[in-house]
């Protein structure tokens, strides 16, 4: 019963257009983790566009954390843009302090 | 100037429009430039994506500024197309009907606002995804199973009004709706049965309140913004299988679907169940495995079906299939309901049954369907790619011979128009079945492209000619597929624009969505 008063006093606030505690969807911080939400799924060795950009460019690029070439500036545009099949996230999507980590952790040399 | 306004817009209304969107949701939050109202084109469209441009977006973060930005866009009548997260991929994404329509982008509005593991609801906003979804349950114990669509990348509240399904007992989506909070197109505020007392506690709990049930008159429509949805969410089971059936005829669809009726209506069979065709039956396995279709065809047209069979024949799959899971409190419920499966499937000559089963303290296998994916992407580049995709799934009846003719019907139309006939059929309840089919092409290819045009169309006109109704449509298709429901002079068009009218005069909320046009902009109306 606690637990759906706090809940309760959660919605009531938000709904005020108070500073809710109701939990916020994402909030992924690290480069890595917002890379395993929004790029994993399609990129990680075996996926879908893994296997396109292994097709294209060889077994050795197909997952984008083994690839040597990304920089910040190229991430961002095809992030923002789309490529091929892939279509564009938009900054509602991708923060662009997001985008920026998910960047840095590509192009990082020591993952 | 603006690059492109929305229709019976002046210049000076909307630039003032935009700055007073810019003084509720902040400068950052109007998006006018070239690259950003182009990610909000459709991705996958079947055609020229520019015919459905925004003329820019706005994203607010909270219920109150939807309502600031829809008394603005009334006061210069400035038309906007809500989107939850824009990805209703197959559909048109994020981009409206009505090139010019500003986009309202909800996605910024992602808050769980609650998960009651007391009474198995939640409450959402729009810009909850299904991945985000998944996390919160998980990190609430998973007491409580998520119902996600093939691709986990969407809006839970998108998915749900736009009649999506998931993959277990509560898969209907659409029936799991338990309270909305809706911006009306005039601001107003309103929440649905229970919310209208005020209090909470039994918000999600009733869905009738008193009077009209007003909850279904904002799913697959235009008459206002949902701010809030509930959600009934599924017990966790105590056992659960994976059924797969393999049938080797030609023409066993028809025993497959007369078999699963009854088993079906019995809740036997207990989920979303879905019929997968010769051709899908060898495209799933090979776009998503990297297998490219030149390497098994390389002639014109569809892919012939001795080829066909020669490939179902390598992966060891009959001509026609059943995919499902089947869920019970227990485990010994859960053989008793299998044993019924087996022992009814297996009445078709050459039936194979197959069962994966899964206990509470395995980890979730892939099968059941819990941890979204975006698996099925792959499926839109089968011809090379760029790819992209749209669909055509009028609903039948679940009676194998009327399932089968009109699935000739489809699938010879695709064979004509030089497409491989990739259709899975879904069941939608225990009554419905959608005859789901899906053109993808070669977004780069104007001929492709224009022929999948031309069988989406084709398709729509022999639906109507037989008496079928599609349960969704895309963006280029919305008065196509209302033009199907044609009883009475389409009276249900005409009460839907009825409504459309008194709830919104000045036509802004998203015109033509469901082939709903507002009188302001009624002469837009595809011509068919």
């Amino acid at each position: 019963m606690t637990r759906r008063i706090i809940a309760r006093a959660a919605l009531a606030a938000v709904t005020l257009g108070l500073a809710g505690s109701a939990h916020a969807a994402g909030g992924h911080k690290s480069g890595e983790a917002l890379y395993e939400r929004f790029c994993a799924p399609c990129h990680n060795t075996g996926f879908w566009a893994a296997q396109k950009l292994g097709a294209r460019y060889g077994e050795e690029n197909a997952d984008l954390r083994q690839r040597k070439d990304l920089n910040a500036s190229f991430i961002e545009t095809v992030v923002r843009q789309g490529m091929g099949s892939m279509p564009p996230y938009r900054k509602t999507e991708v923060l662009p302090d997001e985008l920026d980590a998910i960047a840095d952790y590509l192009t990082r040399k020591e993952r | 100037m603006a690059a492109l306004l929305p229709p019976d817009v002046a210049q000076e209304d909307f630039d003032r429009a935009l700055a007073e969107f810019r003084a509720i949701v902040g400068d950052e939050w109007v998006m006018t430039g070239q690259v950003e109202r182009d990610s909000y084109l459709d991705a996958f469209a079947p055609g020229d994506a520019q015919s459905h441009a925004a003329s820019g977006a706005i994203a607010p973060e909270s219920a109150e500024q939807v309502q600031a930005v829809v008394k603005v866009a009334n006061k210069y009548r400035i038309p906007l197309w809500p989107e939850s997260t824009g990805r209703n991929l197959a559909y048109g994404g994020a981009a409206p009907v009505m090139k010019g329509t500003m986009v309202l982008d909800l996605k910024r509005m992602n808050r769980i606002l609650e998960i009651n593991t007391e009474l198995g609801y939640a409450l959402v906003e729009p810009g909850v995804t299904f991945f985000d979804f998944f996390d919160a349950l998980q990190a609430k114990g998973y007491t409580y199973w998520m119902s996600g669509p093939a691709p986990g990348w969407g809006s839970i509240i998108g998915n749900y009004l736009e009649h999506g399904c998931g993959y277990t007992p509560y898969g209907t989506h659409a029936d799991q709706i338990c309270g909305l909070e809706v911006v009306m197109p005039d601001g107003d505020l309103l929440r649905t049965g229970m919310g209208g007392t005020g209090a909470t506690e039994e918000w999600q709990a009733f869905r009738f309140g008193y009077g009209p049930v007003w909850d279904g008159l904002f799913t697959q429509s235009n008459f206002g913004v949902v701010t809030k949805m509930g959600i009934w969410l599924m017990p966790a089971p105590g056992a659960v299988a994976n059924v797969n059936v393999q049938l080797p005829g030609d023409d066993d669809l028809i025993p497959l679907v007369d078999t699963i009726r009854p088993l079906r209506l019995n809740d036997t069979l207990n989920a979303t169940y879905t019929l997968i065709n010769p051709y899908r039956g060898i495209i799933d396995p090979y776009a998503v495995g990297g297998v490219p279709r030149e390497s098994i065809y390389d002639g014109k047209g569809a892919i012939p079906m001795d080829i066909v069979k020669r490939e179902l024949k390598k992966l060891n799959l009959g001509m026609w299939g059943l995919n499902t899971n089947v869920f019970d409190n227990t485990a010994e419920g859960l053989e008793i309901k299998l044993k019924a499966i087996k022992t009814a499937f297996e009445k078709i000559p050459g039936a194979r049954v197959t069962f994966q089963r899964w206990h509470p303290g395995e980890p979730l296998p892939g099968w059941a369907r819990q941890q979204p994916i975006l698996f099925f992407f792959g499926v839109v580049d089968w011809y090379g790619g760029p790819g992209g995709h749209a669909n055509y799934a009028p609903v039948c009846a679940p009676y194998g011979e009327r399932v089968m003719t009109y699935y000739r019907s489809i699938a010879d139309r695709y064979v004509e128009y030089g497409f491989d006939p990739y259709v899975g059929f879904l069941s939608m309840g225990q009554r419905a079945l959608l005859i789901n089919s899906t053109m993808q092409f070669n977004k780069d290819d104007d001929e492709q492209t224009g022929r999948a045009r031309d069988l989406y169309a084709t398709l729509t006109k022999d639906g109507t000619g037989q008496g079928l109704g599609d349960y969704r449509a895309h963006i280029s298709f919305m008065d196509h597929v209302a033009g199907m429901y044609k009883f009475n002079d389409h009276k249900q068009r005409r009460l839907n624009e009825f409504v459309k009218d008194a709830l919104d005069p000045n036509g802004i909320i998203a015109p033509g969505k469901q082939g709903i046009w507002p009188a302001r902009y009624r002469t837009m109306r595809t011509k068919i």
